[in-house]
């Protein structure tokens, strides 16, 4: 397994190395603005933790490379545990980079409530997770073309939940509870997030063994 | 000599083919070439030895294990390479090499970077600049630097100037200088079977029509030549496949020296591997 997060490392950085290069210039300049801002950055950061597994499977795709994995003495659970980790571990450094920034912030003078930011940030990597979760099993089980639409509406279904959140949000007692959560509420979260992604990487498994390449 | 790969009853169904009990076996020491025409069955049966699909049917033992119960172990002692190179574009030689040591126990890097240097190869440039023949080249560089017993090869020399199968071709035959080694080499180029192969498999429409050694093939088959009205003088046993022109026939049979004492007047050729291909693969109904 370590061959294919490897691989998908080195691939990763060669693709990204501009848009990464973007980012710190990015960051740089938004350092000391508002906390909307900082969270944006998260976002932002999120949304690559997302897109870099995705885009993995496209380049995988694209070079052929899906069969020649199979002729590995790799395990089947292995290969699919790679995307799953890839994910993992791109949202865990999005997640702390954002905490960084919004502690980085808040000392810098940028008024925020760092309890809410971190809140936030790890219901970006949360909600990353869960949109993974539901993403690579139809990526394995139609291919990463025909998943693109299943991506399309993906984004579209949670800029809808988010755009609504943002919207009523200050009259919901859920969402005041999920930007100060209790720790049990957030352990209960957690577990949650765990729980469907576990589920996901036994389906994407299941589906990945019947495959033929 | 060890049996390196056994396949037997090998099965697998899609809705308009049939692979239908496969069975063959490579023994150590040798080069066995995998023919037939296209959609014949050939990846589909590389592809089950892989273990990349399920079957419907049959065994596969690879070193006396099975392929699947043993799937990693026994995908750890073989190489392959694809009609196409698999590699991201993206990547130098010199990170395929540092992903594939992370995939096999036996990953010889000395060696991974003699091949490179051997096939003239650079290091450091991306598999993008590279013309097919070097992507080949890199394809072969990756199979073999593992210290592989087994070379599986899905058309590994289409597409390649004559210089360049030749010296791919030289490395097959050192590879199997060692008893403990064998290719399986699936190909449409017969020359290169002619020239390298010890044994010949011969699939059509997933079946297999025959598994005989290459110099069996070449000594004892023949092709008899005669006038289209001459074929029904011939015995069904001289006529494994036939073809039919507007002036001359020709027909396969296993026993060259035996059909020229039969028919007096006609001519009876050794049998090119090309031409057992082409009366099999484009022939009449016998």
């Amino acid at each position: 397994m370590n061959g294919m997060l490897k691989k998908d490392l080195m691939l990763t950085w060669k693709n990204m190395k501009s848009l990464l290069l973007a980012l710190v210039v990015f960051l740089v300049v938004s350092f000391s603005q508002t906390e909307v801002r900082v969270l944006l950055i998260g976002l932002y950061l999120c949304l690559l933790g997302v897109l870099t597994p995705i885009y993995a499977f496209s380049y995988d795709k694209l070079a052929g490379w899906d069969g020649y994995a199979r002729a590995l003495p790799v395990s089947r659970w292995k290969i699919v545990l790679a995307k799953y980790l890839l994910g993992v571990v791109f949202l865990a450094a999005a997640l702390v980079v954002g905490v960084l920034i919004a502690v980085g912030s808040k000392a810098a003078g940028v008024e925020l409530d760092l309890g809410e930011s971190v809140s936030f940030l790890a219901g970006f990597a949360a909600g990353g997770l869960l949109f993974l979760s539901a993403q690579i099993p139809v990526i394995y089980r139609f291919g990463p073309e025909k998943a693109r639409i299943f991506v399309v509406v993906g984004v579209f279904l949670v800029t809808v939940v988010l755009g609504a959140l943002l919207r009523f949000g200050e009259n919901i007692a859920f969402l005041q509870a999920v930007l100060h959560p209790s720790g049990l509420l957030a352990a209960g979260f957690a577990a949650l997030v765990i729980l469907i992604s576990v589920g996901s990487f036994f389906l994407s498994v299941r589906i990945y063994k019947k495959r033929s390449f | 000599m060890d049996t390196m790969l056994e396949i037997r009853n090998l099965t697998k169904q899609y809705r308009d083919f049939t692979l239908d009990s496969v069975s063959f076996s490579v023994p150590g020491g040798s080069i066995m070439g995998f023919v037939g025409e296209n959609g014949a069955g050939k990846t589909t049966t590389l592809k089950l030895i892989l273990d990349e699909m399920p079957r419907d049917g049959g065994s596969v033992s690879v070193f006396g294990k099975d392929n699947i119960r043993e799937g990693e172990a026994v995908r750890q002692e073989i190489g392959v390479v694809f009609d196409e190179c698999c590699f991201h574009e993206q990547f130098t030689p010199k990170n395929i090499g540092s992903i594939l040591k992370s995939c096999y126990r036996g990953w010889d890097t000395a060696y991974y970077r003699s091949l490179l240097q051997r096939f003239s190869l650079p290091q450091e440039k991306p598999v993008k600049v590279f013309s097919r023949g070097m992507k080949m080249k890199l394809s072969l560089a990756a199979a073999l630097a593992h210290r592989p017993r087994l070379l599986l090869l899905d058309e590994a020399t289409a597409g390649l100037d004559p210089a360049a199968r030749d010296e791919i071709l030289e490395l097959f035959q050192e590879f199997v200088s060692d008893e403990d080694h064998a290719v399986l080499f699936s190909s449409h180029m017969t020359e290169d079977l002619e020239k390298i192969a010890d044994s010949v498999t011969y699939l059509h429409n997933g079946r297999i029509l025959f598994s005989e050694w290459k110099d069996t093939l070449i000594d004892r088959w023949g092709v008899i030549r005669c006038g289209p009205s001459d074929l029904g003088r011939l015995d069904p046993e001289d006529r494994l496949a036939v073809r039919r022109g507007t002036f001359e026939a020709s027909a396969l049979t296993h026993d060259r020296e035996a059909a020229a004492r039969k028919y007096r007047g006609m001519v009876v050729d050794r049998a090119t591997l090309e031409e057992i291909m082409v009366l099999y693969g484009r022939g009449d109904q016998a």
